[in-house]
């Protein structure tokens, strides 16, 4: 077997080439030290995504977060409210819980701008609570560093059977202090 | 020692108790049996605990003289992998019964283990994935949801799904080589 690619590595890492193909990249990977680089990588960067708090979390995700030693505080924020959050080396985790009127919605995006209206970024098909019409967003102390983040402007649009529709516009003032 | 040697010439330096052949030996060899036993065993500590007895059998073995053919020697290292994952699989599932027995339930929440640059560097990889490959990634791992359930939302099959999550994790690695190496 020669080297294969990264894609073929990525399948190993995840468990999801065939048992031929696995045992053959096995026996490869043992004699080729460029190759055992790449799956270690390959490694380290399945293991840091599945370490790495997402921007939206899921319920799940959040009771775990909850439940750890974090301990996150969570705000909370209603459509054309302003709310503030202080992240530090003691709090590097803070948790928005925007409500939003969500009933029968299929989907909800989230798009965030800063205070001059300039995209931020865009969050597609992210998690919600229908019922209890809530979208929990998760900032941490090392946003600090990204541009614009500092005061941001927040968007809801959901997604139903009558179609796409903003429901909640919401100001989000980060107030980082030094680590 | 320079690690330039080969493999059978790694082996005859440690069956003839060449000072430091054994580090040399164990450095060759430790992370690929740790790779081995984290796809297999799916926890750090199982996987610790595979590279200390592989090792331990390797070392004996060559120094004893009893590997047939050295220039083989990763083969050899590789079938004693299987073998004794085996073992470790089997002593596993023991003790995972004995677990439920006495009802004994827990959930560890792993601490992240990133530095701020790697968040920041994985974050910058990340968006510059297209749109659907980067929301494929983070349903996968960040919201871990299964291949068919990423699949359903958003109209593809789940071999679809794993196909573009391969596509995504290469140029992520590719990328974050690239802004380590820059």
């Amino acid at each position: 077997m020669s080297c294969p690619n990264l894609e073929t590595i990525a399948a190993f890492t995840l468990g999801e080439l065939g048992e031929d193909e696995q045992r053959a990249f096995e026996e490869h990977y043992f004699g080729c030290d460029d190759c055992l680089a790449q799956a270690t990588r390959m490694q380290r960067l399945v293991e840091d995504l599945r370490a790495t708090l997402p921007p939206v979390l899921t319920t799940a995700r959040r009771k775990r977060l909850e439940a750890s030693e974090q301990r996150p505080q969570a705000v909370d924020v209603r459509p054309g409210e302003t709310a503030s959050i202080r992240l530090a080396g003691d709090a590097p985790v803070g948790l928005w819980v925007m409500h939003a009127p969500l009933t029968g919605a299929e989907r909800v995006d989230f798009e965030a701008r800063d205070a001059s209206g300039n995209t931020l970024f865009t969050l597609s098909d992210v998690p919600f609570d229908a019922e209890r019409g809530e979208v929990v967003l998760a900032c941490q102390v090392h946003y600090r560093t990204l541009p614009g983040v500092a005061m941001m402007h927040a968007t809801l649009t959901a997604t139903d059977a009558r179609g796409s529709h903003p429901v909640g516009e919401y100001v989000l003032d980060h107030r980082f202090e030094s680590p | 020692m320079a690690l330039e040697v080969s493999d059978a010439e790694l082996a005859a330096l440690v069956a003839s108790r060449e000072s430091q052949a054994e580090a040399a030996l164990f450095t060759r060899f430790a992370p690929r049996i740790e790779l081995y036993g984290l796809k297999h065993l799916r926890s750090r500590p199982a996987a610790d605990d595979l590279v200390q007895q592989v090792m331990l059998i390797v070392l004996e073995a060559v120094r004893g003289g009893k590997v047939e053919d050295t220039s083989k020697l990763a083969s050899f290292v590789l079938g004693t992998c299987r073998n004794v994952t085996w073992d470790l699989r089997r002593a596993a599932g023991r003790d995972e019964r004995l677990a439920r027995e006495v009802a004994v339930v827990s959930h560890p929440v792993a601490p992240p283990s990133q530095s701020e640059v790697d968040v920041l560097r994985l974050r910058g990889c990340m968006g510059r994935l297209p749109e659907r490959e980067a929301n494929i990634v983070r349903m996968s791992f960040l919201e871990d949801q299964t291949a068919e359930e990423v699949g359903l939302r958003l109209g593809l099959t789940p071999g679809n799904v794993r196909v573009i999550r391969h596509r995504a994790l290469a140029k992520l690695s590719g990328c974050l080589q690239t802004k380590e190496a820059s």
